[in-house]
């Protein structure tokens, strides 16, 4: 390529550099309002600096006003749970769908492929009833349990175990590991970056998820994150932006923290679920 | 035993476990939808009756039902084109040039991670109608305020703003790891061959090559879009008068506010067909590209 | 038709120089090969020529033109590339076509309406025959309606020469297009490039880390280290003559044998690696140049180490008393030696090459002297 002409290079800088401000001007309102006191945030002249500044007390007020640190709690108990028993599940199922012959593999591959075509919203009426039902409704469990079963994960880590030799797994055999121990002492080590991959997008999908806590629980004992700051809002009545805001920066804060510290691994996490 | 009975064995025995999962929390919940979507039960009901088509009838009279989804389509007609074409235009400028390129692409995904629903209640505060930055913006450069969500001509393209603004980075991820499969020397022989220009050479190569991947993030936009449901729920409820009512949220308001089950179903079964539809399309192109690649 | 003339272009990056200022002058018509180990820079030095990169210094200049400043597609250039760089979705027709097309055509002909227009529909038609006699030409018109992808490793290499023919340009560069040949191929492919210079008549400058390449089919060679020429010259003179160690090394195959020596004023030379008073050099004979002896009679002996038996040639290794191998060419139809056997080893002294410690070629004749 030739040098590109300090024009061109101004030019992608400009277009960028507008895209970036689309893309930050939220984060950047975010977290100056949450700084902000109330008289600042309703006057007329926009200031992303405060001159006097209020971060001590909204953040106080936001964290009393309302169980923050429960809901934060609340989020990675779930995203945890939902991750632990979603890999517990998938790991052996890929692992047979890849690796072994027996009667129906081709159909519950079918079926894989198919479930993967179904958003879980739509499911979402008949799992209430059933939860309804059997009494789960308002728990960590109506929380986790529909969740537990993944045939993205399946899918996932399914493809990428096509991908170990074969003869990997029959050495494993050879040293006489059984097929279940083949799954969790020679295929699990060798499948950390799919792990990650699939991590990341379980764990984002599930602290971010809104619907399914809106629909699954009702007492504020078990609101995940982004429940809590609907709550948080509506108990506030929605004009006392201050600490509004600085509730929103708490619990967007914990992901962006992790993102920015390994934000590689997230994206090419995403790439990697998202093109397979 | 022989070989292949212990694999059988095994096999069966590694997704026991996922099968009875799958049985309990997807194949039951899928055909029951079927099943209810022709009953006129409700939630708490002790006995349940099959109604034929009368759900159906019933959506198909309901302008409610009509105008949740044609908001649907609007949104994923605005949504789709723009979040792919901000994305694409992210991707080739961040790949054109060497330096922030961590930077921009970390900027861009941003609103990827972030909880959406937070996120909606800060653009709820951006977009308030006295104070919030974008009506200053507008009165600082001399155009009138609005009161965007309110408003019931534009409060759903508001809400596609928002879903552009929440996914492009996404899209931008997609297409840069497209980018970077497409080999520089191609570049190299197009610049001997004498393409004129950058278009020239985006047109020859860049558009062809990330065919594939654009049709993926084509399909995986319009399903996401199609899922619509924080920004709604929300920061405007539907409202003001079904200007934003979309599937996702009817369904939740027919089914966990009204619970009324049966009828929640029929229009779970349109969303469903709509998402199948949409995604089998996919494959009649894979097929096609497969084919002449 | 172009000569091309490089006035000390240099190229660096931050603090790596890859051409540290090379001046070449290439004639009007010539196949000249840029040849050396990866990392010498031939690479980079032709993709100055080609226009794709930007030397930090020095000139291009294209029939007397110096055209630094003028974009790749303005140079009239072509390029073969060690990829092929074939476009993937394109059959091989159009492949071939792209470069006519982007030249002849202007925006919207080319565009997707530019097929309804009189002009261009009157311009395809003509490069649509262009392409046809380029196919022809190189016997390829059976794999026209194909994809890069059904095609094997030598269809591809035609189908990238026939897009760098069909435009007529002013000069071909290559860029090792036939390391990705198997060997039978590229034996095959030598001989049809070397064919197609002879009647197209253009210059040609051939990229190549393969010294066998760029002997059997230049007219000169240069040979690069470093980011520097060491030598340019004809086949034969880079093989005979080699201006420098470096040089000498790099090209024959099998490798020269190259040796410790001391000499003296008066041009006697004696094989040593002991450290000596007189003038330490690097005395050098291909392993033609020498023949086995007897014993006692020759200035260097050993014992036979291994024998490599290629058929037409017996080339046996002889590892001195001071522990270098020496490689000696044989007939294998005259007695042949075992390996164990004691052996002196005789060396032609007209064939001897003489390099100071500055690996440059001491000229003169020289004599042998026995002594270890």
């Amino acid at each position: 390529m030739m040098p590109r002409s300090f024009a061109a290079s101004a030019f992608r800088h400009a277009a960028l550099l507008s895209i970036a401000t689309f893309a930050l001007l939220p984060f950047a309102v975010m977290v100056s309002t949450s700084i902000k006191p109330a008289n600042e945030i309703f006057s007329d002249t926009v200031r992303w600096w405060p001159q006097k500044l209020a971060m001590i007390e909204n953040y106080s007020e936001a964290f009393s006003a309302a169980p923050l640190m429960l809901y934060l709690v609340n989020g990675v108990v779930v995203t945890a749970a939902i991750f632990f028993l979603q890999v517990l599940v998938a790991l052996p199922a890929a692992y047979a769908l890849a690796k072994l012959r027996f009667f129906g593999r081709h159909v519950a591959f079918g079926f894989v492929l198919f479930c993967l075509l179904i958003p879980y919203q739509a499911i979402a009426v008949p799992l209430f009833i059933l939860l309804y039902y059997v009494g789960l409704l308002d728990s960590y469990s109506a929380l986790v349990l529909p969740f537990t079963i993944s045939v993205f994960g399946i899918f996932l880590m399914r493809q990428f175990f096509m991908g170990v030799p074969d003869d990997l797994v029959d050495a494993a055999r050879m040293d006489g590991m059984s097929e279940l121990s083949i799954v969790w002492r020679v295929m699990l080590p060798a499948a950390v970056p799919a792990l990650t991959a699939f991590g990341v997008f379980s764990v984002v999908a599930h602290w971010n998820d809104y619907f399914w806590p809106l629909v699954a629980v009702s007492s504020d004992s078990y609101f995940t994150p982004p429940l809590g700051i609907m709550a948080f809002r509506n108990a506030e009545a929605g004009n006392d932006f201050g600490p509004l805001m600085a509730a929103a920066t708490i619990i967007v804060a914990p992901l962006l923290a992790l993102f920015l510290l390994a934000q590689r691994r997230f994206i090419e996490g995403i790439a990697f679920t998202g093109i397979k | 035993m022989s070989l292949s009975a212990s694999q059988n064995r095994a096999g069966l025995a590694l997704i026991a476990p996922a099968s009875v999962l799958a049985l309990l929390f997807l194949i039951a919940p899928l055909s029951s939808i079927f099943v209810l979507a022709f009953t006129d039960y409700q939630l708490g009901d002790r006995s349940l009756s099959f109604v034929g088509l009368k759900n159906f009838e019933a959506l198909a009279d309901d302008p409610t039902f009509w105008k949740s989804l044609t908001n649907t389509l609007i949104y994923s007609a605005v949504v789709v084109p723009g979040s792919m074409l901000l994305g694409l235009v992210s991707a080739l400028l961040i790949d054109a040039g060497t330096s922030l390129r961590s930077f921009y692409r970390t900027a861009f995904f941003l609103p990827v991670m972030a909880s959406l629903l937070a996120m909606a209640v800060v653009w709820e505060f951006m977009l308030h109608p006295s104070f919030g930055i974008v009506n200053a913006t507008m009165k600082a450069l001399g155009f009138a305020p609005h009161n965007w969500l309110k408003d019931g001509g534009i409060a759903l393209y508001v809400l596609a703003v928002i879903g552009i603004w929440q996914s492009f980075g996404f899209n931008m991820v997609l297409f840069m790891a497209g980018l970077s499969a497409i080999p520089r020397d191609l570049y190299d022989a197009a610049e001997m061959d004498g393409t004129p220009n950058a278009w020239a050479r985006f047109k020859l190569i860049t558009w062809p090559l990330l065919a594939p991947v654009t049709v993926f993030v084509a399909v995986t936009s319009v399903i996401r879009s199609f899922q619509v449901f924080d920004t709604v729920h929300a920061l405007t409820q539907g409202g003001p008068n079904k200007a934003t009512e979309v599937l996702l949220y009817t369904i939740y308001a027919e089914g966990f506010e009204f619970f009324r089950s049966g009828h929640a179903a029929a229009i779970t079964i349109v969303f469903i067909m709509l998402v199948v539809g949409v995604s089998l399309l996919r494959f009649v192109s894979l097929k096609k590209n497969g084919a002449s690649a | 038709m172009a000569g091309v003339n490089i006035r000390s272009v240099a190229k660096t990056f931050g603090e790596t120089h890859v051409l540290k200022g090379v001046d070449l002058d290439i004639r009007d018509g010539e196949f000249i090969s840029l040849v050396g180990p990866s990392g010498c820079g031939k690479s980079t030095l032709l993709r100055i020529i080609a226009g794709l990169e930007q030397q930090s210094s020095g000139n291009i200049l294209l029939d007397g033109t110096a055209v630094d400043r003028m974009r790749p597609r303005d140079r009239d250039l072509a390029m073969v590339f060690q990829s092929y760089a074939l476009y993937p979705h394109l059959t091989v027709a159009e492949n071939i076509a792209v470069p006519l097309i982007m030249r002849r055509l202007n925006a919207t002909e080319r565009s997707v309406v530019g097929g309804l227009l009189p002009s261009g529909r009157g311009k395809r038609k003509e490069i649509a025959a262009e392409v046809e006699r380029v196919c022809e030409a190189l016997s390829i018109s059976m794999l026209k309606d194909r994809k890069p992808a059904a095609l094997s490793g030598g269809q591809r290499q035609r189908v990238a020469l026939a897009r760098a023919m069909v435009r007529k340009p002013s000069a071909f560069l290559m860029d090792e297009p036939l390391s990705n040949l198997d060997a039978k191929m590229r034996v095959q492919a030598r001989g049809e490039i070397a064919a197609l210079h002879r009647q197209l008549g253009s210059t040609f400058i051939y990229v190549t880390h393969d010294q066998a390449e760029a002997m059997t089919m230049s007219d000169r060679i240069a040979v690069m280290m470093g980011g520097e020429i060491l030598q340019i010259d004809t086949p034969d003179q880079v093989y005979q003559m080699p201006q420098d160690l470096r040089v000498a090394e790099f090209i024959g195959s099998p490798k020269i044998n190259v040796l410790q020596a001391a000499m003296s004023e008066n041009g006697a030379l004696a094989f040593t690696s002991a450290d000596t008073d007189s003038n330490r050099v690097h005395a050098a004979f291909r392993p033609e140049a020498a023949r086995l002896a007897g014993e006692a009679e020759a200035a260097l002996g050993g014992t036979i180490h291994h024998i490599e038996n290629l058929g037409a040639d017996l080339f046996v290794q002889v590892m001195t008393a001071g522990g270098d191998l020496v490689i000696v060419r044989c007939d294998p139809s005259g007695i042949r030696p075992a390996i164990g056997d004691k052996v002196g080893i005789h060396v032609d002294e007209t064939r001897l090459h003489v390099f100071g410690a500055d690996n440059r070629r001491i000229a003169g004749a020289f004599r042998l002297e026995g002594g270890r």
